[in-house]
């Protein structure tokens, strides 16, 4: 790895199509792309391409009779080891009994822990939304109970679930969640049950506790078949909830009694079961 | 699961070259992307395009996962290469540097019609011959 990046910012008035081209042409491995130009990064310097940016820009206002002003900006910025430095800044987070921590990071001893790093699924403990269920799972979740996590994510929640000692299954709409879920618990050591691409109504059994973390439209949307899923004494944790939309939620719920709010930030958490147990 | 998204990335990389060093290291490591993850699944999901800089947006969500879309290459690169050329004419009114066919423009269009935000094979045939016009690209029966 060298000691030092180079940087090109590049902004011209118009034509952003044609320079994005001429740089497509011109660089080995690639450019970002901002609102109002574009970011070359190399290792190698640069002036070359600024000077071609230049001389292309002459051209093209000759083709076009058109004035183009191009803005160049040389830079040189210290280089690092970017992977290292992406995982120093992932913490680990704590929500006790639960102890999340990326791969690289040692487990806690005495915790539940879940090892879980960032990647294309939703959820890894930094959010609120994933905070609070982790809070109410470690409440209702007993041991020996069936759960399934709706709209598994990364599978942080029915992993949570498993490591309280209840049997779990986990159903997402999206494959890369569902995948994601399957390797995180396989990294976990834990399996889940069940696991499938789709919704809750491809359930085979009720569950004595349904986690549900999703949004509040989608939550609404599927109610009915979340409610029917339940056990008689069932447990319903909702979770996405942005607190503008928690009057909808609640309202789409009315028929249930509500056993706890968690709120964090903007984000609510409701926890809700069957008041006559109506069951799945 | 409920998703803020915290910021956007657009780069174009060459399909099945991404790698932690610049510009992907920076470009990510700065914005919290897990870089390893993402090299791993661009470089699989593009090793069929080999030799194309793909564009690619990556929506960077409050708990930094992150998800990413991969459009085609630019339709001059998919051009060029139907017609075998390294480069577009200087005078597109004077020199026509290659030739395709009218089925090879179809099988632009077709690879870029979702990145076209049209249904219209038509439409977007059009705007392509366009572009293979304005290159030096003449099109052929």
């Amino acid at each position: 790895m060298q000691e030092y990046y180079y940087t090109l910012t590049v902004r011209p008035s118009s034509q952003h199509a044609l320079f994005s081209d001429f740089l497509a042409d011109t660089l080995p491995i690639g450019f970002e792309e901002t609102g109002d130009g574009f970011i070359v990064r190399s290792e190698e310097e640069l002036d070359t391409i600024a000077w071609g940016l230049e001389q292309f820009n002459e051209a093209l206002q000759k083709a076009l009779s058109e004035e183009i002003d191009l803005e160049l900006r040389l830079g040189k910025e210290k280089n690092e080891d970017w992977v290292r430095k992406y995982q120093e800044a992932i913490s680990p987070v704590e929500i006790a009994p639960f102890y999340i921590h990326p791969s690289w990071e040692a487990p806690k001893e005495g915790a539940l822990n879940i090892a879980l790093d960032p990647a294309l699924a939703f959820g890894t403990g930094h959010h609120p939304t994933t905070a609070s269920c982790l809070r109410a799972i470690d409440t209702y979740v007993q041991a020996g109970q069936i759960a399934v996590d709706v709209g598994s994510g990364s599978g942080i929640l029915g992993i949570a679930a498993i490591k309280k000692g209840a049997v779990v299954d986990a159903c997402d709409t999206d494959p890369v969640s569902v995948s994601n879920t399957i390797h995180n618990a396989q990294e976990n050591s834990v399996l889940f049950e069940r696991v499938w691409e789709g919704s809750i109504t491809q359930r085979n059994r009720s569950y004595d506790v349904v986690i549900a973390n999703i949004v509040a439209d989608v939550l609404v949307m599927i109610a009915y078949d979340l409610k029917h899923a339940l056990r008689s004494e069932g447990v319903l944790i909702l979770s996405g909830i942005l607190d503008k939309y928690e009057d909808k939620v609640l309202k789409t719920f009315a028929d249930m009694e509500l056993l706890e709010r968690i709120a964090q930030d903007e984000w609510v958490t409701l926890v809700v079961k069957s008041k006559e147990g109506n069951t799945g | 699961m409920a998703k803020k998204v915290m910021d956007y990335i657009k780069l174009q990389i060459e399909a099945g070259k991404a790698n932690p060093a610049p510009p992907v290291g920076p470009a990510l490591g700065q914005r919290g992307v897990n870089i390893m993850e993402f090299t791993k699944a661009f470089n699989e999901k593009t090793k069929d395009k080999m030799g194309f800089k793909i564009p690619v947006v990556i929506t960077v969500y409050a708990d930094r996962s992150f998800t990413f879309v991969t459009k085609q290459p630019p339709a001059s690169a998919l051009l060029m290469k139907a017609a075998g050329l390294k480069k577009g004419t200087d005078n597109p009114l004077k020199n026509k540097v290659g030739k395709i066919t009218k089925a090879q423009l179809m099988e632009v269009v077709k690879s870029k019609i979702e990145d076209l935000n049209t249904d219209d094979e038509e439409a977007a045939a059009n705007t392509i011959a366009g572009s293979a016009r304005s290159m030096g690209i003449e099109i052929v029966d």
